[in-house]
């Protein structure tokens, strides 16, 4: 019975966020996405650390 | 440029045509041809990002915008920072999808006229793209050899370097001499900083030269006030955002990589590369307000700097490396093009099946056809930052079409085409005398800024521009399509199911195919 629900989960839901978007697993939402979310945390703390460091760098000097 | 700069560039070329040689031999298909056999690992995943989206334009748009406006001239190129973490995203979708081309995925989703109509305007896009990078390396070469070889002939002379190479080597070529030059630009680039630093007396020394001796307030503000507003880079991020799976070349390097996760970190790593790199880019822009104060064509800036600031070998190097640049990337934009030609327009509407030798020979035609047109549009383009900008709106028209087939099961085909056709629409619209007329009397027009002059010539301002087409797309996507029936359950149930399929357990598909 716990096989067949899963097995009706991997129907309705995907692993990616972006293809699940609109109707997201809410219930098991940090395991079923966390390859996308954590790798986009980290892209987006890399993100913001360019722009920090660049404003430090253009404010040398100044 | 002297007799060693000349050495090192013949060498340079030397070994990147080996490569071509030798990648030759591997190409046996169309899936070696346009997706490298879906072999590529982590590294080369990396450079493909890296090298393939570093291109020689962007670096003399960066510089030259720079030059124009201050440093908020850098969002010219980081309008993709923003975007850039969807690219974690994005990819495991690309690969998913098992598709060679956009334009594919568009005829599965949607219908085949649907994925003509994305051929046609895919292939514009390569060919803006090629003209350019052509433009914008033409105008280095031009700068370096002091004129006497000017940005038109070095266009065609650059051009017909990488037919030849692309057409020997495809997307395995492209992608080894990524990683020669992807290496070298990178390196290069901060290598730089110091000669330039050296030259304008440090960085006290250039904030007072060009904030308090020039009077330039904004020169080093990240947002400008006037110019490069924050609106303006909210507009060109979100018009980035949409068309960020609608570039010609994604499935390309979205799709060949072996593994989900290979493209994934390769998307990463060489993503960040690339913004560091135009940190660097930028300051060397801001050099150049100093070092050349009345350029008449701000598209020279970047090859000024590098001839007055390398020393003998290292700007042979620099040439070599953006030459190599062009090169590969123009390739993958090349091998992007002749995939959406062969694959999606010959292929539909001759509707006989062709072998793969006939494919491999029209592709190799339809190359040089398509570098012919991108010759043209570099030959009629007024400035690189003119095409950059049309670049980025073609990308864009027919973006929410992609984002509703992914994420939206009702989106349908009517809806598709009401949104590509209404951005189209609304873009034209916004270029029209009469409309700028009629906005330049609009109420409020001052604060909100509609209208602006740009080179002696009243237009719509770009992120206006931009808000007005991307909604006009975005709500007829969604109008359109509840007002019209859905598509057959059965073949979106298969299209979903190929996108829940992680690489690499395709046998679960076999129920499907």
């Amino acid at each position: 019975m716990k096989h067949k629900k899963k097995l009706e989960n991997q129907e309705k839901y995907s692993d990616l966020i972006l293809v699940d978007l609109l109707h997201p697993d809410w219930k098991h939402f940090f395991t079923r996405y966390r390859t996308d979310l954590v790798g986009f945390i980290i892209f987006v703390i890399l993100m913001v650390m360019i722009m920090v460091g660049t404003y430090f760098l253009k404010n040398i000097g100044s | 440029m002297r007799s060693l700069d000349i050495l090192v560039i013949i060498l340079y070329f030397l070994v990147i045509g080996i490569i071509a040689f030798i990648s030759k031999k591997k190409i046996a298909t169309q899936n070696d041809f346009f997706l490298g056999g879906q072999r590529f690992k982590k590294f080369l995943m990396t450079m493909l990002f890296f090298g393939a989206g570093t291109h020689t334009d962007q670096v003399v748009a960066v510089v030259s915008k720079i030059y124009r406006v201050g440093l908020s001239g850098i969002w010219y190129q980081w309008l993709w920072l923003f975007t850039s973490p969807f690219y974690w995203l994005k990819l495991p979708i690309l690969r998913r999808l098992r598709r060679m081309t956009t334009a594919d995925f568009f005829e599965e989703r949607y219908s085949t006229n649907l994925s003509i109509c994305y051929a046609i305007i895919g292939i514009f896009t390569v060919a803006v793209d090629i003209g350019l990078m052509l433009k914008g390396t033409g105008a280095i070469v031009d700068a370096v050899t002091l004129h006497q070889l000017p940005t038109d002939w070095a266009i065609l002379a650059i051009a017909g370097l990488f037919v030849f190479y692309g057409v020997m080597g495809g997307l395995v070529a492209a992608v080894w001499t990524d990683a020669i030059q992807g290496t070298l630009t990178m390196i290069l680039s901060f290598l730089l900083i110091p000669f330039m630093l050296m030259n304008v007396g440090g960085m006290a020394n250039l904030h007072f030269e060009l904030e308090q001796v020039r009077n330039l307030k904004h020169v080093f503000s990240l947002v400008s006030p006037v110019g490069i507003t924050a609106f303006y880079i909210f507009a060109i991020s979100l018009n980035g955002l949409v068309g960020m799976f609608t570039q010609p070349q994604v499935m390309q390097t979205g799709g060949s990589c072996k593994k989900e996760m290979d493209g994934r970190v390769g998307s990463l790593i060489g993503t960040v590369l690339k913004r560091v790199c135009t940190v660097s880019w930028a300051f060397i822009g801001l050099g150049c307000i100093y070092m050349f104060p009345n350029l008449t064509d701000s598209d020279l800036a970047f090859g000024k700097a590098i001839y007055v600031l390398l020393p003998t070998g290292l700007l042979g190097l620099m040439i070599a490396c953006m030459l190599a640049a062009v090169m590969s990337t123009c390739d993958v934009l090349m091998v992007s093009g002749t995939a959406l030609f062969t694959r999606n327009i010959v292929k539909n509407v001759a509707k006989t099946a062709l072998s793969e030798e006939k494919f491999l020979l029209i592709s190799r035609t339809t190359s040089v056809v398509i570098v012919g047109l991108g010759i043209f549009i570099a030959l009629k383009l007024s400035s690189v930052i003119e095409g950059l900008e049309l670049f980025w709106k073609l990308n864009a028209f027919t973006g929410f079409a992609f984002w509703a087939g992914i994420i939206w099961k009702r989106a349908n085909v009517y809806g598709a085409w009401a949104s590509i056709i209404g951005s189209v629409s609304v873009w034209l619209l916004t270029t029209q005398s009469f409309f700028i007329s009629f906005m330049s009397n609009f109420p409020g027009v001052e604060s909100l800024r509609f209208v602006v002059e740009k080179e002696g010539v009243m237009s719509i301002y770009l992120p206006w521009q931009m808000v007005f087409y991307l909604a006009a797309g975005f709500i007829l996507m969604i109008i359109v399509t509840y007002l019209t029936k859905s598509l057959p359950g059965k073949n979106m149930d298969r299209f979903y199911r190929k996108l829940r399929t992680p690489i690499g357990v395709d046998a679960q598909l076999d129920v499907i195919k």
